[in-house]
């Protein structure tokens, strides 16, 4: 079943001679349960995809149908709704509101829907990324890890039809880089997970079902691995 | 999100939350002063006029009976009328009352005609009905000043909410990264607008309460200093302090709302960026365009130029501090040297000039000298040198061209020097002629101090003419106006008639008396024995006479004052009077000084407090972008004594450039007021407010520095590679 559907995407930034082209018509399909890895150089045009893709930009051109829905056609109101309840977006920067304990960083999704969290589910995520004893802490008293694995909880806690990751371990040690790759894994296994991940390491590539390689905001490459 | 979000954000970043509420109390405090204070002027202008003019609404006169009485309270609008004994003579006089009186220049004209009078008939308190905002639609130039106040108010609300918004702005343009993440996690604008909102309401709610009751408690201050320090102004009635609940409910929901409005509009611009951009924002201030700071570059190195463009990058958000400080030094110094101008010039053209002129002038009220009975008692004052009874007359006398003098042809003649104030009529010109009506035995005395032989039957001229062309009013040069030749000077009858009245002399010597004579006018002193005879053709006398003493002790107030006690007890049962002290007048008038200087001094203090917390909440609202500002520079090299050294630059041109604007156009328009008013520079120089001048600026200095110095240590107190690294430090 697809779960996402690109269009010719095209996004210019800018005018005039300043005039950058970011993404050249692209045209992606993914099946929901996939795990599909972008890579590219630095400037290729696989952070702007995803952000389109997360409905946080619009493309200039071409459309985007993520579970049925176009979403380059959603106002600001409904995308944001949608990023809520269809989304997940993991950044390099972790991204996580420092006034907010860790607990409540993992549930605003659902607070801003005014709605309370599943327990089991709840207790299932942080027990898996194993953060359970941080859930009173501030960000800041958490190490990088510790805060990536808080960004992942908050971005499961509404079972999204994509996951998206930027970089999600660019500013990790290896360590921290190899459990965050396994806990995408896991997801993507046990929960049948569609995650879309943004590397510019081969090595984190290999772990996804599908590379797709962007070079100067084209697809240049697409490869099922499994 | 208010109970998940911002409880959490106010608990942890008190500072930006204390910005908010000390922006809150004071935008709302000085909405409240002026709010209190704009109430009682209201109020109290209103009384005054009350009472000196009557609380009428509508006045008919004509002749009038109980029958046509009865027919204007048939009226529906009219609540009462009464007939004004004191005004009815031969016609009759109604004052009319009305229940809505914002109809009276549609209701009077009905009664008029009712009443089958002419229009002329009717008479409004136009200046009474203008204070509630009433003005005859026929009128083109109704009074204004009301109007203008409230025009004022508008103004000064408009710059409050600047104030708060400039403070919410801050507070949020900190935060934007942070909506970033909510909004990319699912917040719609219009959640992050309602939790900004929510925010500000719960932020403001008890400052504004408190703002709103110190307003009031200041504005009964300022009531209560401004009877003080007029106690002794005559004919000023004390203002009594009153409060309305409206005016408070006026005062909380206009400042509620300029809260929300501020706190309105960077929320919407905020909930109207992108979640992308949001996020990539990290609050640090960027050029917008590529400047050079010159002369800070030049004078302090490399530090100079950093200081000068972290200053430039935050121009908009130092906007309300450099506006506010320099308003407040500018205004401050400029009201200073106004006011010491004033004193020199009162000084130089009424106390000392009149200073031997009289100790105690006594006003009497619609009487005229012909009609007055107590010359002899006044005279016989003990403790008095000299005492002079006069009125003043307003007449006017027909001269021929022939008549001026030599000096004052050589000038080019009347027209010349007069201009417009004087007419022309075929070959004559028509002067005003002032006619000061002495009691006899003073007008002897002066005959004596002239050298004239003394009588009482005629007039005495005074026969000079201020040579404008040659002299400035500071320093008037006369020259004789006419020739000393005719032995007559015709003035116009009540019928413009013309009748001659015997010149005893001709003089430049005036009587000793505190009078200015006006310009290009052929003033005359005239006997009372005279002038009753002439009283019958000429009606220009003013309504009021007065009494001028001189006393033996002139430098003693008590020996002054128990002679004011004495004519007061000689005249008040008979007459309306008022008396003034010399020497107590000029206490009045150096105390009236001393509090209008307390009271802008006052306002400029607090425009300096809200331009010094604007210093603070830049400094301290801040911290985190200085923090990874100074940490990159820092990271490549700089030592914290390069730190110190920019925060000292930056600290110098806030509290700096007002003092620099300040001082050249000060003396600008200082000079531009010495020479409009003709004074010395040095006399001014000598007593120049130089001391109370430095003092303001050192205390704008002293907390700029304050600020920076707070701030400073906390930035340099941070760890690097933190700063560096973390993007959760706020």
């Amino acid at each position: 079943m697809e779960i996402l559907k690109c269009n010719g995407v095209q996004k210019v930034f800018g005018k005039g001679e300043s005039q950058v082209t970011a993404l050249n018509g692209i045209d992606l399909s993914v099946e929901k349960g996939e795990f599909v890895a972008i890579v590219g150089a630095s400037g290729s045009g696989k952070s702007t995809l995803l952000h389109i893709l997360g409905s946080v930009d619009k493309p200039t051109s071409g459309s985007v149908i993520v579970d049925g829905m176009d979403i380059g056609t959603l106002n600001a109101t409904d995308a944001a709704i949608f990023r809520r309840r269809k989304i997940g977006l993991i950044y390099q920067f972790y991204n996580l509101i420092p006034t907010l304990t860790v607990e409540k960083n993992i549930v605003m999704p659902l607070l801003l829907d005014k709605r309370k969290p599943e327990k089991k589910h709840y207790e299932a995520i942080v027990r898996t990324l194993g953060i359970q004893d941080k859930l009173k802490a501030l960000p800041h008293q958490l190490s990088g890890g510790q805060q990536q694995r808080v960004a992942i909880a908050r971005a499961f806690i509404y079972r999204p039809a994509i996951l998206l990751a930027d970089e999600p371990t660019g500013n990790l040690d290896q360590r921290n880089s190899k459990e965050i790759i396994d806990l995408l894994q896991l997801f993507h296994r046990n929960l049948k997970q569609t995650i879309l991940l943004v590397t510019h390491d081969e090595k984190i590539a290999l772990e996804a079902d599908r590379i797709v390689t962007i070079e100067d905001g084209k697809i240049i490459d697409d490869q099922k691995r499994r | 999100m208010w109970k998940d979000y911002s409880k959490s954000y106010i608990k942890n970043n008190r500072a930006a939350s204390i910005s908010i509420m000390a922006s809150a109390l004071i935008a709302t405090l000085f909405l409240s002063l002026l709010c209190s204070l704009f109430f009682n002027f209201g109020v109290y202008e209103v009384e005054r006029i009350k009472l000196e003019e009557g609380d009428w609404q509508g006045r008919i006169t004509g002749n009038l009976n109980e029958n046509d009485l009865s027919v204007i309270c048939q009226f529906a609008n009219v609540e009462k009328a009464v007939i004004n004994e004191d005004l009815s003579d031969e016609e009759t006089v109604i004052d009319v009352y009305f229940q809505n009186v914002r109809t009276i220049y549609q209701d009077m004209p009905q009664i008029i005609t009712k009443l089958e009078l002419e229009e002329s008939a009717a008479e409004y308190h136009s200046l009474l009905l203008s204070r509630y905002f009433i003005n005859d639609p026929q009128d083109e130039t109704p009074p204004l000043l009301l109007p203008f106040y409230a025009a004022v108010f508008i103004v000064v609300s408009i710059s409050l909410i600047l104030i708060i918004r400039n403070s919410f702005e801050i507070s949020m343009n900190a935060r934007i990264h942070q909506f970033g993440i909510f909004s990319s996690i699912g917040a719609t604008p219009k959640q992050i607008c309602i939790c900004l909102l929510q925010e500000a309401a719960i932020l403001c709610f008890f400052p504004i309460l408190f703002g709103s009751v110190l307003g009031i408690g200041i504005s009964y201050a300022v009531i209560e200093a401004v009877n003080f320090f007029a106690a002794d102004v005559a004919e000023r009635h004390p203002a009594v302090f009153q409060y309305h609940p409206v005016v408070f409910l006026v005062t909380f929901l206009s400042a509620s709302l300029m809260v929300l409005f501020s706190a309105w509009i960077p929320a919407r611009k905020l909930s109207k960026i992108t979640p992308l951009e949001a996020i990539h924002n990290l609050g640090d201030f960027q050029l917008k365009r590529r400047k050079h700071s010159r002369v800070l570059s030049w004078i302090f190195g490399i530090e100079g130029e950093l200081a000068g463009n972290a200053l430039k990058a935050r121009k908009k958000q130092l906007r309300i501090s450099t506006i506010s400080l320099l308003l407040s030094f500018l205004g401050f110094t400029i009201m200073l040297c106004f006011f010491t101008l004033s004193q020199i010039s009162t000084r130089y053209t009424y106390f000392e000039r009149y200073q031997n002129a009289w100790d105690i002038m006594v006003t009497v009220k619609n009487t005229k000298l012909t009609a007055f009975d107590r010359t002899n008692e006044v005279k016989k004052l003990s403790g008095v040198q000299n005492s002079t009874l006069y009125q003043k007359a307003e007449e006017i006398s027909q001269m021929t061209a022939d008549w001026q003098s030599e000096e004052l042809m050589a000038l080019g003649g009347i027209e010349t020097i007069a201009g417009d104030d004087i007419v022309k009529e075929g070959e004559y010109y028509r002067i005003n002629s002032p006619i000061i009506i002495m009691d006899d035995e003073s007008f002897l005395e002066y005959c004596s101090q002239i050298g004239a032989s003394p009588s009482l039957e005629g007039t005495i001229v005074l026969n000079r003419i201020w040579d404008n062309l040659n002299s400035n009013f500071r320093n008037k040069q006369y020259i004789p106006f006419v020739k000393e030749d005719r032995e007559t000077v015709s003035l116009y009858t009540t019928e413009q008639t013309l009748i001659d009245v015997p010149i005893l002399a001709y003089t430049q010597e005036t009587p000793v008396l505190r009078e200015e004579y006006d310009n290009y006018t052929l003033v005359q002193f005239m006997p009372l024995s005279m002038w009753e005879n002439l009283s019958k053709q000429m009606n220009g006398e003013e309504t009021n006479m007065y009494i001028r003493i001189l006393a033996q002790d002139r430098s003693n107030l008590t020996e002054l004052s128990r002679i004011e006690t004495e004519v007061s007890q000689v005249l008040e049962q008979n007459y309306n009077m008022e008396s003034e002290n010399r020497i107590q007048e000029k206490r009045s008038n150096d105390e009236m000084i001393q509090g209008s200087q307390i009271i802008l001094g006052a306002f400029c203090g607090l425009l300096a407090v809200i331009g010094i917390a604007n210093v603070f909440s830049n400094t301290l609202g801040f911290l985190r972008q200085r923090k990874r500002e100074f940490a990159q520079y820092l990271s490549i090299g700089f030592t914290p004594a390069n730190m110190r050294k920019m925060f000292f630059i930056e600290a110098f041109v806030i509290a700096g450039r007002p003092i620099l604007i300040t001082l050249p156009l000060t003396a600008a328009v200082v000079m531009l007021m010495i020479s409009a008013s003709y004074l010395d520079p040095m006399v001014f120089w000598r007593e120049a407010p130089v001391l109370p001048i430095f003092i303001f600026a050192l205390v704008i200095v002293g907390f700029v520095s304050l600020a920076y110095y707070i701030g400073g240590k906390q930035i340099l107190e941070c760890d690097l590679n933190e700063v560096l690294k973390n993007d959760t430090v706020i």
